[in-house]
């Protein structure tokens, strides 16, 4: 195993020294559920924590219910952070007061992943594109016209598109529309919550590529959240891998995908499927179960109900994360 | 037109699809240039006029096309009551007192519908009386509607106590007769057209605060409103921009058949002799005043009754057509 920790060396250990961009510092978000007599917790994210250079693209994968689109919400307090701190640019996102927030997230734009829940089905495009430029006086009027109709060919779409409602568009399309309008407001750093899975396949490919040209023509960084291996290895620089509300593992995404070092890394690229007909299927390997209720997690480490090299001291203390090679770090006690 | 009789209401959609030949008036096509992709992607919908659609769909229903036909012909008499009415409403003719209806043999051809106690022309009442009976009911539904949709989008949109509060006052209201209510209400602050409006108002701004309230939670959960929110809107773009215009087609429906009760409430006062003064021709006042004749005059109550009946109706059955017609859409 020793062999591949000298490559992914160089670059992260040059990339450690660029002043973060973002750092989110134990994050925690519990839900509160039931009623006052029977008040449970669901703990959606437990302790995450990770930090993001300017001009980086993070991957956020893990399977439904693992909490990474909480974790994109809480970072822009979309929803409240129950605990941590997200520091944008040096500062306290999680601290700053309702009225700081307005103008702190600006530059800190959301992708959604339902187009058709994502633009106001009542407002025209223009409108909908203009509507942040207005709301921080970046542009009114017809100054504001004119931007909206540039940022539209920017994503590939016309200009006479602008009078438009979203239902006369199709789904990637809308997502086009919706990228316009996070640019609109000059966004450094989009979290793109499942940008593309509600996309057909063809569709899908545009709109990453479209992301990742705009990444390098406005200088953004990205947190891409998706339960797709494939689309996360296709625009990121690094991967961070949840389970059940906790980080298990995260580094380049070399370093992730060639040389995974949590087991549940290991089953989800186990998983990925492979376009050729003549391999041979592998059924060991693949996780069984389901993932378990985040009411009640495992004590211990999380994982610990579906990993093939539980023991018994994996129930007794959360795994803290450890580096393997430099920025790359797991949760596991085991390897 | 035989392909056109087993049609589920989706391939009529399609069917009304303005692209199709058919529609003399398509929209210019789409225009989509994609610059920066292999596979162009098709444009699924393209620009329809909304109001286009309606009057299409409505043309498919035959209820709600006689209804509103039937609205619409009431809005005219209304309007044009002084020029269509054959009679002044308040004109006594103690000689022409009860005169039954024209086609019966003790009819008199002047008095179409028969005339009332007074000798007043039935038919020019009933004419007049929509005046009235439209005002109030559009009145008493804006009014119901502004107080109701306002309480009904911050309940739904701020939630907690606010909520809570807001919610129990529409439950009381809902819990308590309204018409009881009614007669209280005009029993301490009197009668008059303004205090009728207001009590049927009262009756009404519960069913909207609910509807809204419900619409107002589901659309603020949607991406497009936390989007707005990411982008720093502040509560009273987010509640005017966004939430209000997609509760439009709830409020629409409710409306409709807000209206119906409206009318329904004001013959109603009108007949206890709550609502408005007697003088005032309405149906509900034409009712009360033929109900000490009414065994042997059948027509003095029918006629107003049967006025009242199909607005009721038309209302109603207009407003299960937009509750079918906005359902699909949204």
């Amino acid at each position: 195993m020793n062999d591949s920790l000298a490559t992914p060396l160089a670059d992260t250990q040059a990339s450690t020294d660029a002043e973060p961009l973002l750092e989110v510092r134990n994050l925690q978000k519990s839900f509160a559920i039931g009623n006052r007599f029977n008040r449970k917790y669901v703990k959606a994210i437990q302790d995450v924590s990770f930090s993001m250079k300017p001009g980086e693209v993070l991957g956020l994968v893990g399977e439904s219910g693992s909490g990474k689109t909480t974790v994109g919400r809480c970072i822009v307090r979309l929803i409240e952070p129950t605990g941590g701190d997200v520091y944008f640019q040096g500062r306290n996102l999680a601290a700053a007061s309702k009225k700081e927030l307005r103008s702190l997230r600006k530059p800190l734009q959301i992708i959604f992943q339902d187009p058709f829940g994502a633009l106001n089905p009542r407002m025209k495009v223009g409108n909908i594109i203009a509507e942040g430029m207005k709301i921080h006086n970046i542009a009114r009027g017809e100054q504001a016209r004119e931007r909206a109709m540039e940022l539209l060919t920017k994503v590939g779409l016309s200009r006479n598109h602008i009078d438009r409602y979203p239902h006369e568009f199709s789904g990637g399309q809308r997502q086009r529309i919706g990228i316009a309008r996070v640019l609109a407001v000059d966004a450094k750093f989009i979290i793109a919550d499942e940008p593309v899975s509600a996309l057909d396949v063809s569709i899908q490919a545009q709109v990453i590529n479209l992301l990742q040209d705009l990444k390098e023509e406005f200088d953004l960084s990205m947190l891409c959240i998706s339960h797709d291996l494939g689309v996360v290895e296709h625009i990121s620089d690094r991967v961070a891998v949840m389970y059940l509300g906790r980080l298990m593992e995260i580094g380049s995404k070399s370093d992730v995908y060639d040389n995974p070092r949590h087991p549940y890394t290991q089953s989800l690229l186990e998983a990925m499927p492979v376009p050729d007909p003549d391999r041979p299927r592998r059924d060991e390997g693949i996780l069984q179960g389901d993932i378990p209720s985040p009411i009640n997690p495992p004590s211990g480490c999380v994982f610990r109900t579906r990993c093939p090299l539980a023991s018994k001291e994996c129930a007794e203390v959360v795994p803290p994360m450890e580096e393997v090679s430099p920025g790359h770090l797991k949760a596991c006690i085991k390897q | 037109m035989a392909t056109d009789i087993p049609r589920s209401d989706t391939e009529k959609r399609n069917a009304q699809d303005p692209r199709q030949p058919m529609d003399p008036l398509a929209p210019e096509q789409p225009t989509g240039q994609i610059t920066d992709s292999e596979v162009p992607e098709q444009i699924i919908a393209v620009r329809r006029n909304p109001w286009k659609v309606a009057l299409k769909e409505l043309y498919a229903s035959k209820a709600a096309l006689i209804s509103a036909g039937f609205i619409l012909l009431l809005i005219m008499l209304a309007l044009f009551a002084d020029v269509i009415a054959p009679h002044d409403p308040q004109a006594m003719s103690l000689i022409d007192r009860m005169l039954p209806p024209a086609w019966n043999a003790e009819g008199d051809m002047r008095y179409l519908l028969g005339t009332d106690g007074q000798g007043r022309d039935i038919l020019s009442r009933i004419i007049h009386a929509s005046q009235m009976t439209l005002m109030v009911g559009l009145a008493s539904v804006v009014l119901g509607g502004i107080v109701g949709v306002t309480l009904g989008l911050l309940a739904g949109y701020f939630g907690g106590w606010l909520d809570a509060i807001l919610m129990r006052f529409t439950d009381l209201q809902l819990a308590f007769p309204s018409l009881l209510l009614g007669l209280l209400v005009m029993a301490i602050i009197g009668t008059g057209v303004l205090e009728l409006v207001c009590v049927i108002a009262l009756a009404q701004w519960a069913f909207y605060a609910r509807v809204v309230r419900s619409e107002a939670i589901k659309t603020r959960e949607l991406e497009f409103v936390q989007g707005a929110i990411a982008l720093g809107a502040s509560n009273t773009r987010i509640l005017l921009q966004h939430i209000l215009p997609n509760c439009v087609a709830s409020m629409l429906i409710i409306a409709s058949f807000s209206l119906a009760m409206a009318i329904y409430y004001e013959a109603a006062l009108s007949f206890f002799g709550l609502g408005i003064p007697p003088a005032i021709p309405t149906w509900g006042n034409m009712l009360a005043g033929a109900r000490d004749i009414m065994l042997a005059n059948f027509w003095a109550p029918v006629f107003p009754g049967i006025a009242i009946t199909l607005t009721v109706l038309a209302f109603n059955l207009l407003g299960d057509w937009a509750r079918d017609f906005f359902d699909v859409r949204v």
